[in-house]
C-alpha cells in the first residue's frame, strides 16, 4: 500500500508492506541517517521518533499506521539551519560518544522539556529509561537536560 | 456496508466495525493497539498475519471519574492516563512505575490487561481495584471481573468476535497502592509487584483485595492474604501476618530469580505498600 | 598552560554535530541498489554431527537467491590472529561435519530482503545428531569429558608454536607456564598459607549497534567491505585467506562504528558475507538481531581463578600458585593470548620473588570468547586484588600496608624475568589517599617505588 506522511518537514510516500514497520520504512526504503536499528523491541530507543510530536519507537510502528502523520527525527529538529537548543546542549556537555543512541535521546530529551520545564533528576532518569546508551553512563546526558531547566 | 483497508491494513472508526472486521478476517489476523507487544511477534518473525487491525481511530481513548466509579477507555495510553489527576491511587503508582517517554506512549490500558509477565502492571493494579473487563462482541456487551479475566497462560476470558473496549471500577476503595520491583532503579522489567485495594477504618478492615504480578504469567489475587485482612483491625500484626501469606498457593512460573526469593519479595513489597495505612 | 592553545583545554569532538543531527554514518546506511540480505540458519544445540541439510524447500521461495553452505567457501578455516601465528585454526567458516555451540551459523541465505530470507531460513532443513556438550570448565578438563577437539584435550597446547609467544616446535603443554624462583621452599618456609578462588562470568559487551556488514563485489575480482570493526586490517587479511586471494583486492572501509568495546575487534562474520557476495556476483548485506548480538558475538571470557600465597609473619608474599582457567568457547580466536597476557600479569603489581603460574585455554561448546575491555587483564586485577585483601586479614594487617609493603620496586624483577623500570603503585596510592583525604601513617607515607 502507498503511504503519504510528513517526513522532518517534507512530503514523502512510500510504498509499503502490511507487516513493514517504520523503522524499515525510513532505514531500508527511504535511507534515513537519523533513525537506529539496536534491538527491534522497544527496548533500546535507538529507533525512536516523534510521530506528531509524540516519541514513538519506530521498530513498534507499523509503517501503514503514519499514514497522514507527522514524523520528526533529530535531522528535523534545527531552526532556520541552526541547531536546536536542545542539540548544542548535547554537543557542549560531550553528550555522546559514538553516537549511535543520539538521535532517539534527543528526541525524548527534547520531549520531556517540552512537557515539564524544569525536571528533577529522578524525572529525567525516568523519561530516558527507554533509551539505552552504552558510551557515556549517562551523566552528560543529564547535565545537557538540566542545563536547559527554566526555574 | 463495507469497511475500507489497504492490503490487509485496516483503522475502523467505529466499534461495531472492528468487532465485525474481526469476526470476518478470522485467526490469522493481528489486533494491534500500542503495538509494544504485537509489533515485536512481527519483528521477530514469531507470525504472519494476513491482515491487521488497528484500534487506534476507535473512540476508546478516554478515562472518566463520577465519584467512587472510574472508566478507561482500551487504547487509552499510559501518557494519557498520567495526565489526570483522580485516578485511584493504585492505579496512578502504577502508570508512573512505567517508565520511558515512548513506551508510555504506547502501551495502553487494554494490551497491559492482555500482556503476560513481566509486563501487566496496570493489570496488577486494577485486579486490586475489583476491576472489571469490559467486552464487546456481535451478540453484545458483557463484563468480566478481572480477576476472573485469565483462564490460563496467554489464554483469556474473551470470545472470537469480541474485543476489550473499556475497563470499569465500580467502587474505588478507601485506600490503595501499588510497588514494585525491578533490577535497575529506573528502567528494566518488573521482577514482582504487589497492589493492594482496602476499605478500613480505625478498627477493621471490611474488605481487602490483594493482586500479585510478576510471578505467573498473569496477576493474581492473594486470597490467602486477604482472608487473613478481612474483618481484623488494621494493626501492624494483622499486616505482617498477612505479608507471609501473599504467595501463597501459588505455583510460581516467572521470574529468574529463586522461589525463596521471589516469595520473600512480594512479602516484602506488600508491606511497602500497606506502610501508610500500618502507621 | 595559559601559552598553549590546545594542551590543558577543552577539544570538542567533532562527531559530535552528526551525531546530534543524526547524519553521522554507520554501516547500516550503506546500501546498494540491487544490494542482497542474509539471513543464517544457525545451530539449535550446543553439540552436534550435522547429518543432513535440506535447502530444497527454502530455494523455492521467490526472491532467494542463493543458500551458502560449506562447499561455498574457499579455505575454509576462520583465521583469526594467522598472521600473528596465533592458531590452530580450529574453526571453519560455515561447518560441514559438526557444530560446537548453540548458535553456531551452518548456512546464509541469500535473498532480495531481509523478510524473505528469515522466512527462508526456517524452512531450511537441518538434521543434527546431538552429542554431549561440555558446558563448564572444570568438567571439560577431567578425564572423562567429552573431547571436542581433534587433538584429543579440551585444552589449547601452548608451546606448540601456535600461540605467538612460543618458539614452535617446542614442547607443548595444555597450559601456559610461568615459574620463577623455588615455590616449594618458599611454602615450606611460609608464616602462613592463603587460598582463594575467584569467578568472573563472561560479560557480553551489548553495544547498541549490533554487528552490520555489507560486501559488495567490485571489477577485476575485487571487494569492497563495508563494515563496524575495531581492526580493519584483521578483517582485510582473514578475508584474503579465505578467499584465497591478495589482500591488495580487498578494501576495507569501516565507518563510525557504535560501540566497540573489542566486541568488534574479531573479524567474526565479515568473511561469511564476503563469500556470500562472491557466490551472488551482488552487494550483499547481513544485519544482525539483539539476540544474535548476545547468543553468537564474542563475550568476554568466564575466567576461574585460583590462587595460593606462603606469606611470613611480617607481611611479604614469599610465593604464590595461581591456576587460571579462560572460557575459550567453542574456538580458539584470540584465547590463547588472552590467557598469555593473563598469566603474565597474576603477580599484579606486586612483587612475589617464587611463582608457578599455570593459565588453561578451555574449550567449551559455548560462543566463542574474545576481548574486552582490559583483555587478559580485568579479571586477573579482580581475583589479585581480592586475595591481596584475604592475605591482608589472615595476617591481621591493614590491607593498605599490605599493599605498600608488597608492591614492586624499580629493579625488582617481575614473574617473566623482566627488570622493573617504572614502578609507581606506591606513589599512586599516597596520592589517591591524599584526594579521598584518608590519613596515611608516616612509615606507609616514608616509603617510595625507589627503594
Amino acid at each position: 500500500m502507498r503511504i503519504r506522511f510528513v517526513l522532518d518537514g517534507y512530503d514523502v510516500e512510500a510504498d509499503v508492506k502490511l507487516t513493514d514497520t517504520l523503522f524499515r520504512v525510513l532505514k531500508d526504503r527511504l535511507g534515513v541517517r537519523s533513525v537506529h536499528f539496536g534491538c527491534g523491541e522497544g527496548s533500546c530507543g535507538a529507533c525512536i521518533v516523534l510521530v506528531d510530536g509524540k516519541p514513538r519507537y519506530s521498530c513498534l510502528t507499523l509503517a501503514a499506521s503514519v499514514d497522514g502523520k507527522k514524523v520528526t527525527t533529530a535531522a528535523g529538529l534545527r531552526v532556520d539551519g541552526e541547531l536546536a537548543e536542545i542539540q548544542r546542549a548535547f554537543v557542549e556537555h560531550n553528550a555522546a560518544q559514538c553516537g549511535y543512541c543520539t538521535p532517539g535521546m534527543i528526541l525524548v530529551a527534547k520531549a520531556l522539556l517540552d512537557q515539564n520545564q524544569n525536571p528533577t533528576d529522578e524525572e529525567i532518569y525516568e523519561a530516558l529509561a527507554g533509551n539505552l546508551c552504552r558510551c557515556t553512563g549517562y551523566v552528560p546526558i543529564v547535565e545537557a537536560i538540566k542545563s536547559l531547566a527554566r526555574r | 456496508m463495507s469497511i475500507e483497508g489497504d492490503a490487509g491494513f485496516y483503522r475502523p472508526k467505529k466499534l461495531s466495525d472492528a468487532i465485525r472486521l474481526k469476526k470476518i478476517l478470522g485467526d490469522k489476523t493481528l489486533v494491534i493497539a500500542g503495538g509494544t507487544l504485537a509489533v515485536q511477534l512481527l519483528n521477530k518473525y514469531l507470525v504472519e498475519p494476513e491482515a491487521i487491525i488497528s484500534l487506534e481511530d476507535l473512540p476508546i481513548s478516554y478515562v472518566k471519574v463520577a465519584g467512587r466509579r472510574v472508566e478507561i477507555g482500551a487504547t487509552t495510553t499510559v501518557a494519557s492516563l498520567l495526565k489526570h489527576r483522580d485516578l485511584p491511587q493504585a492505579l496512578a503508582e502504577a502508570a508512573r512505575s512505567i517508565h520511558g517517554l515512548a513506551l508510555r506512549e504506547a502501551a495502553t490500558v487494554g494490551g497491559n490487561l492482555m500482556a503476560p509477565a513481566p509486563a501487566g502492571d496496570l493489570a496488577t493494579a486494577l485486579m486490586a481495584l475489583d476491576a472489571e473487563v469490559m467486552l464487546r462482541g456481535s451478540r453484545g456487551a458483557r463484563a468480566v471481573p478481572l480477576s476472573k479475566f485469565y483462564r490460563g497462560a496467554l489464554q483469556y476470558n474473551i470470545r472470537r468476535d469480541e474485543l476489550i473496549y473499556a475497563v470499569r471500577v465500580r467502587r474505588v476503595p478507601g485506600f490503595s497502592a501499588f510497588r514494585k520491583f525491578t533490577a535497575y532503579r529506573y528502567s528494566g522489567p518488573t521482577i514482582a509487584s504487589v497492589a493492594v485495594g482496602l476499605d478500613l477504618d480505625r478498627r477493621r478492615i471490611r474488605r481487602a483485595a490483594v493482586s500479585v504480578g510478576g510471578l505467573t504469567t498473569h496477576p493474581y489475587r492473594a486470597t490467602a492474604a486477604e482472608r487473613v485482612l478481612t474483618g481484623r483491625e488494621p494493626s501492624r500484626e494483622t499486616f505482617e501476618d498477612a505479608a507471609q501469606r501473599v504467595a501463597d498457593g501459588v505455583s510460581i512460573t516467572h521470574g529468574l530469580y529463586s522461589e525463596a526469593y521471589l516469595r520473600r519479595l512480594v512479602s516484602a513489597l506488600f508491606v511497602r505498600a500497606v506502610e501508610k495505612v500500618m502507621s | 598552560m595559559d601559552e598553549f592553545a590546545i594542551l590543558g583545554k577543552p577539544v570538542r569532538n567533532v562527531q559530535l554535530l552528526g551525531h546530534v543531527t543524526g547524519e553521522t554514518e554507520f554501516v547500516d546506511d550503506i546500501s546498494f541498489p540491487g544490494m542482497l540480505w542474509i539471513k543464517a540458519v544457525r545451530s539449535p544445540v550446543p553439540r552436534g554431527r550435522i547429518k543432513k541439510i535440506d535447502t530444497s524447500k527454502a530455494e523455492r521461495l521467490p526472491g532467494v537467491v542463493k543458500i551458502v553452505t560449506a562447499k561455498d567457501v574457499p579455505n575454509n578455516y576462520h583465521v583469526n590472529m594467522a598472521a600473528l601465528g596465533i592458531g590452530p585454526p580450529d574453526e571453519p567458516v560455515l561447518p560441514d561435519t559438526e557444530v560446537n555451540y548453540k548458535g553456531e551459523a551452518i548456512c546464509l541465505v541469500v535473498a532480495r530482503d531481509e523478510d524473505t530470507a528469515a522466512k527462508a531460513a526456517q524452512l531450511v532443513d537441518v538434521e543434527i545428531e546431538e552429542l554431549p556438550p561440555v558446558l563448564d570448565m572444570e568438567e571439560a578438563l577431567r578425564p572423562d569429558a567429552p573431547v571436542i577437539k581433534p587433538w584429543g584435550l579440551n585444552a589449547h597446547i601452548f608451546g606448540s608454536g601456535l600461540d605467538g609467544a612460543t618458539p614452535r616446535g617446542g614442547q607443548g603443554r595444555p597450559y601456559f607456564l610461568v615459574k620463577r624462583g623455588d615455590v616449594d621452599r618458599a611454602f615450606e618456609s611460609a608464616d602462613y598459607v592463603v587460598e582463594g578462588s575467584y569467578l568472573v562470568p563472561p560479560i557480553e559487551h551489548a553495544p547498541i549497534e549490533p554487528h552490520i556488514c555489507v560486501v559488495k563485489p567490485e571489477p577485476g575480482g575485487k571487494l569492497t567491505i563495508y563494515t563496524a570493526t575495531q581492526a580493519p586490517y584483521f578483517v582485510r587479511d582473514n578475508v584474503a585467506t579465505i578467499l584465497g586471494i591478495p589482500p591488495s583486492k580487498i578494501r576495507v572501509v569501516s565507518p563510525a562504528v557504535g560501540g566497540g568495546f573489542g566486541g568488534k575487534v574479531d573479524p567474526e562474520f565479515e568473511m561469511q558475507v564476503a563469500v556470500a557476495a562472491m557466490a551472488v556476483g551482488r552487494p550483499v548485506k547481513w544485519r544482525w538481531t539483539r539476540e544474535e548480538e548476545f547468543m553468537v558475538s564474542t563475550v568476554r571470557p568466564a575466567v576461574k581463578i585460583e590462587f595460593k600465597d606462603a606469606l611470613t609473619r611480617d607481611g611479604l608474599i614469599i610465593g604464590r600458585r595461581g591456576r587460571l582457567l579462560h572460557d575459550s568457547g567453542a574456538y580458539t580466536r584470540t584465547s590463547p593470548y588472552g590467557v598469555i597476557k593473563a598469566v603474565f600479569n597474576l603477580s599484579g603489581p606486586y612483587h612475589i620473588p617464587n611463582v608457578y603460574y599455570q593459565g588453561y585455554c578451555v574449550y567449551t561448546n559455548k560462543q566463542p570468547s574474545s576481548a574486552m575491555r582490559g583483555y587478559g587483564v580485568f579479571e586477573v586485577s579482580y581475583a589479585v586484588e581480592l586475595q591481596m585483601e584475604r592475605d591482608a586479614r589472615t595476617i591481621g594487617m591493614d590491607s593498605l600496608e599490605f599493599r605498600f609493603k608488597n608492591a614492586y620496586r624499580n629493579n625488582q624483577v617481575s614473574a617473566s624475568g623482566k627488570i622493573i623500570e617504572d614502578a609507581y603503585l606506591i606513589e599512586t596510592m599516597k596520592e589517591a589517599a591524599a584526594l579521598a583525604s584518608y590519613p596515611l601513617p608516616p612509615h606507609l607515607l616514608s616509603m617510595s617505588s625507589w627503594g
